[in-house]
């Protein structure tokens, strides 16, 4: 394609004479932090909201089921991400006057990013733990065509192992099959990223495909219980963890041209065989053999991901050593 | 605006020391921060400006902010607002992206230096319409020259991820040329109208334009 590197061509000629940024600018803008924090946080007539102090992001939402003002659950979240109509230009100026005054105005039903970020990890933690998640799976790729219940699950593991890329990918597939989960799922997704117009959009998607569902208030109150009800380190089933750990080594793009990030070919058979521990032995083994035995390819994309426990809530160590389990043995010796 | 140090004569206040954390966040990150936010705003004394406020945001909420499963993209995602707020304190459009046109090293050694102008602030325009997430990597990866680990880093996503990002972009960016070439093509014969497989990604690219005027608008 000649306008592939018509466009590469062009953006190599887009480089920015860069001034230098030196350490003595770091140190001078330190130097002003620390002063400008010192003022405001010392002066009197600096009125601080009264709730922000007190409620943490998570723990705000559960006392307030009602979820009247998400946002405020976070304060630099409505400061600086906020959407209240009066603070608009007055970020270089003290926000917390802003900030008090128009905190009912935020937008009506937002969920602001980081409160959209926590419920989509908690929605993916859900779909994917919830029993039938694997037979989805299991189904998804055993047709001609991909079932959509199999595409959110699928998702869902993409984006817990930050592939969001990808995760989008699926749940638009799932979402465009009409399954309102997954268009929830992109309603997040969008707003996690603060691209609100994709967010608002999906949201009417899910609001028309899922008539019987409650207003929205309810499924975002529905996802916090649920967060405060589950240990951090709620175990998550053996075979999940397998699958878990396979997926995003397994789904890559597969080259420029073919710009969709599809499954191995092998994945069906792989995830068939993960599953099946399901049945024989729940706990016992890790799930290293299928990612050593995938494709070269495979084994390469393994090694540059970074291991799946810096998610947020720490997996048992068991399932750690899925990563490379060869060259531990090499160490070793 | 308060960069002066609270003149200790005044005060019996001690200066408060930053965070150790947060500190050595700031120093990891803050020239990226300065370096994007130069091509937003147009100037390095209102990217200082900019960057100031976004990290004393930061600061002013720190604990809660390591708190984020994803600090770092949340930094990130506070100095965008913050940026974006003070452009528009100052009445300026995220369309100002194009400016940067004046600042390519190409344009310095240009033989031909208005075609070299024209051809950068073309393109500047052209990723000032792509969805922030693209906009920023792009940004960063092709006008700063940054690499693929530096800027996943600052944006506190995989360099697999800054990959698969930049190849929709710069997707979305033939497109753009694609479509603006097909008007300058057509206009004169309107014969070749026959081959247009991609017309839904043109579309893609239109909407997404909105897109981001719809976000940015929001966002504050």
């Amino acid at each position: 394609m000649p306008m592939t590197s018509h466009i590469d061509e062009l953006l190599a000629r887009a480089r920015l004479r860069r001034e230098p940024y030196t350490a003595a600018d770091i140190d001078a803008a330190a130097t002003r932090l620390a002063a400008r924090a010192a003022v405001r946080w010392d002066a009197p007539e600096e009125p601080r909201c009264p709730t922000p102090d007190t409620r943490n992001a998570r723990g705000s939402a559960d006392a307030d089921p009602a979820g009247t003002d998400p946002a405020d659950a976070d304060p630099v979240g409505e400061n600086a991400l906020g959407k209240n109509p009066c603070e608009r230009g007055a970020a270089h100026e003290t926000p917390a006057d802003e900030h008090c005054s128009g905190s009912g105005q935020a937008r009506e039903g937002a969920v602001d990013e980081s409160s959209a970020a926590d419920d989509l990890q908690t929605l993916c933690e859900t779909v994917i733990t919830h029993t039938g998640a694997l037979a989805d799976l299991r189904i998804f790729l055993a047709r001609a065509l991909p079932e959509p219940s199999g595409a959110r699950v699928l998702g869902c593991m993409l984006q817990l192992s930050e592939r969001e890329e990808s995760a989008r990918f699926w749940w638009q597939y799932a979402a465009g099959a009409g399954d309102p989960a997954a268009s929830y799922c992109l309603y997040l997704h969008h707003r996690a990223l603060g691209e609100h117009g994709a967010a608002d959009w999906w949201h009417t998607q899910h609001a028309q495909t899922d008539a019987e569902a409650g207003p929205e208030v309810e499924i975002t109150t529905t996802l916090r219980i649920l967060r405060a009800l589950k240990p951090d380190d709620s175990p998550v089933p053996e075979p999940v963890n397998a699958v878990l750990h396979y997926v995003p080594a397994a789904v890559a793009y597969v080259d420029d041209d073919l710009d969709l990030p599809l499954p191995d070919p092998d994945f069906t058979d792989r995830v068939r065989a993960l599953t099946a521990l399901t049945a024989t032995a729940p706990a016992s083994s890790t799930p290293a053999a299928p990612v050593v035995g995938g494709s070269a390819e495979a084994t390469r994309r393994t090694r540059k991901r970074k291991p799946l426990p810096e998610r947020r809530r720490p997996r048992r160590t068991a399932t750690g050593s899925t990563q490379s389990p060869a060259p531990r043995k090499a160490d070793s010796t | 605006m308060s960069q002066e140090l609270p003149r200790t004569a005044t005060g019996a206040r001690p200066m408060r020391k930053l965070p150790l954390d947060f500190e050595a966040f700031h120093r990891m990150y803050r020239p990226i921060y300065v370096h994007w936010a130069e091509i937003r705003l147009g100037s390095r004394a209102d990217a200082e400006e900019a960057v100031d406020a976004a990290f004393e945001k930061l600061l002013r909420a720190w604990s809660t902010v390591l708190t984020k499963e994803n600090p770092t993209a949340y930094a990130w995602r506070v100095l965008r607002h913050t940026t974006i707020d003070f452009s528009r304190a100052r009445d300026r459009r995220p369309a100002l992206i194009g400016e940067a046109a004046f600042e390519t090293v190409a344009l310095s050694q240009a033989v031909d230096p208005i075609g070299q102008f024209e051809e950068s602030l073309s393109l500047y325009e052209a990723i000032g319409q792509l969805p922030p997430r693209q906009m920023d990597v792009m940004l960063l990866q092709f006008g700063q020259g940054f690499t693929v680990e530096e800027v996943a880093a600052a944006l506190g996503i995989t360099p697999a991820g800054v990959r698969s990002t930049v190849r929709h972009a710069r997707r979305r960016l033939e497109h753009a040329y694609g479509v603006k070439r097909r008007l300058e093509a057509t206009r004169p014969e309107s014969a070749a109208q026959g081959k247009r497989e991609d017309d839904g990604e043109c579309d893609d690219f239109v909407r997404s334009g909105s897109e981001e005027g719809h976000a940015d608008d929001i966002a504050h």
